[in-house]
């Protein structure tokens, strides 16, 4: 079987980077996405025996469904739902990095977390704790320098073992009591949908919804139960 | 205190985002929040945008939405 990988990140962290080192140039296949004027790189290359399909994904700073090349990212996650997302972050600017990397992991998807640029980052004077980072956030991390080649077999390895593994008891963002309160309840008119509850993490369906998200309206309003949904929201 | 009428160079902590969710959801993302600092890099632009240093990296802002950052003076 061929595992299918997606590589997501912020601009400027790298990605292309690693992409190119993943897959050889000749073995890359550029188009768009379909119907979209968004770039669209994928390849496969074979580790240890096991074939990998490597979608690289928009570089984006968030998830909206706003931004065409957002929502590209967003929907491959959820439609395709590929064996793993590699999100790669800048490790000398964690706090603006890791937002995307809690929005994925509302989505409930199996991740590697890919810490670029660490070189820059002890440059800096920034001392990262991997294993405690990797701890709290739940996922597994590996450390790299992608222009030097630096931790770039140790990512082929991890990428293999994670995207074998289904994903970990990621941590969640405590929204407080009074939105917790109303994400149950969406959760609890959700599971009724039996559409619903296969193709989706509920509890990011539900965050989405008190967002407001137009995407997920959308999909909410032609789903059962929609006018109690929407009047919770409302 | 408006962002687009502050001298390159300036530096000052955001208090407050105004505007409709969409665009405040957006600057948030962008790392704009109440309480981080920020540094004019181009500034005093009444009708262009802006350029600002935030979280590390400079983003440039047009002039409608830098006008939606209100800013206090850092001590």
């Amino acid at each position: 079987m061929t595992y299918t990988v997606a590589l997501i990140g912020n601009p400027n962290v790298g990605k292309s980077v690693i992409f190119n080192n993943l897959v050889p140039g000749a073995h890359q296949h550029v188009g768009n996405w379909p119907g979209k004027t968004v770039e669209k790189k994928e390849g496969k290359f074979t580790h240890k025996g096991k074939q990998i399909k490597l979608v690289d994904l928009p570089g984006t700073y968030s998830l909206t469904a706003a931004a065409e090349d957002e929502l590209i990212s967003r929907n491959f996650i959820v439609d395709e739902k590929p064996n793993l997302v590699v999100d790669i972050v800048d490790a000398s600017n964690l706090e603006r990095n890791l937002y995307l990397t809690y929005l994925l992991l509302e989505l409930e998807t199996n991740i590697l977390l890919v810490l670029n640029m660490t070189d820059i980052a002890e440059d800096k004077g920034y001392k990262i704790d991997v294993n405690k980072l990797s701890f709290q956030l739940g996922i597994p991390i590996i450390s790299t320098v992608a222009t030097k080649g630096t931790g770039l077999k140790e990512l082929k390895d991890a990428i293999l073992t994670a995207a074998n593994s289904s994903p970990q008891v990621n941590s969640k963002v405590y929204y407080g009591e009074k939105i917790e309160k109303l994400i149950n309840n969406i959760i609890v008119l959700l599971k009724k949908d039996h559409e619903l509850s296969q193709k989706y993490s509920l509890r990011w369906l539900a965050i989405k919804l008190l967002e407001k998200d137009e995407q997920i309206l959308d999909i909410i309003k032609k789903s059962k139960n929609a006018t109690e949904l929407l009047e919770i929201i409302s | 205190m408006s962002l687009c009428s502050l001298p390159s160079g300036t530096q000052a902590k955001i208090t407050k985002i105004c505007g409709e969710n969409e665009v405040i959801r957006r600057l948030n993302e962008m790392g704009f929040t109440p309480g981080t600092k920020i540094k004019i890099i181009r500034g005093e632009d009444l009708h262009g945008p802006v350029v600002v240093e935030v979280r590390d990296s400079r983003i440039v802002l047009g002039n409608d939405v830098a006008l939606k950052i209100v800013l206090a003076e850092v001590e």
